[in-house]
């Protein structure tokens, strides 16, 4: 799931994340953003949604094949959680 | 390039990104911190300095307050003080700017302006109990008079 330390909002077609740092937004740090296909992980992203999940909706949006997608989505999930921006809930 | 990317934002923000964000952050308890661009509340916010936005607690709005706020087009962002509080709204005025925003709508007001850092340095003069007075000494027809005080307040004002 999306972590508490982060604000995401689209802007102008940008999805911008600014972290928080000891609830600050500091703009003199790093901002991010996401390309089109980050955009709609994000919006999928609900802490209920498995990566293969998500895969699979990307898959049938986005017209690419199950597994490529879900190795990008890895990739991302993994980069955003080393930023502290996605919280890994575990399987109950 | 990845099917999908994380990247870094490091170009200029817009005004409306600039103040988008920072209604974000604050809605969510967070404080916003960046840096001023210009030139109208110098001499105690300079072009460069850095500066933190908290959020504003309903009816703790003081005169002398420096709030970040939307003009009345709502189109632009900008960081003045407050010279004066009426029912309907706030009159907000940059301490270098000859005239006044005007009366700006209560729900214009996006936060106030809790501390300013030049050159790694805290910045106090101009948010204390002497922001009171700033709406007063800075109305354009006392600048003259002023320039005195002003030789006086400079090395401390800026160090």
């Amino acid at each position: 799931m999306c972590s508490e330390n982060v604000v995401a909002r689209e802007i102008e077609g940008e999805l911008i994340i600014v972290p928080l740092t000891s609830g600050i937004g500091d703009l003199e740090d790093d901002l991010f953003t996401l390309n089109e296909t980050g955009k709609a992980v994000w919006r999928l992203i609900d802490g209920q949604k498995t990566i293969k999940k998500i895969a699979r909706e990307l898959s049938s949006e986005f017209e690419a094949p199950p597994d490529e997608i879900e190795r990008d989505l890895l990739g991302l999930a993994g980069e955003l959680v080393k930023r502290r921006m996605l919280v890994v809930v575990p399987r109950t | 390039m990845p099917f999908m990317d994380l990247g870094r934002r490091n170009w200029a923000l817009s005004n409306r990104v600039l103040s988008e964000l920072l209604k974000a952050v604050l809605d969510k308890g967070g404080e916003f911190r960046f840096r001023a661009n210009g030139l109208s509340m110098s001499p105690f916010i300079r072009h460069r300095d850095i500066i933190t936005v908290s959020s504003v607690p309903e009816g703790t709005l003081r005169i002398g307050d420096i709030v970040a706020f939307l003009r009345s087009d709502k189109q632009r962002f900008a960081v003045h003080r407050v010279e004066k509080i009426e029912r309907d709204g706030v009159f907000i005025k940059g301490d270098n700017t000859a005239e006044s925003d005007g009366l700006i709508p209560m729900v214009n007001i996006l936060g106030r302006v809790s501390s300013v850092e030049r050159n790694g340095k805290q910045v106090a003069l101009g948010l204390g109990p002497e922001r009171r007075l700033i709406p007063f000494l800075t109305r354009p027809g006392l600048r003259p008079w002023l320039r005195p005080i002003w030789r006086f307040l400079r090395p401390i004002v800026r160090p």
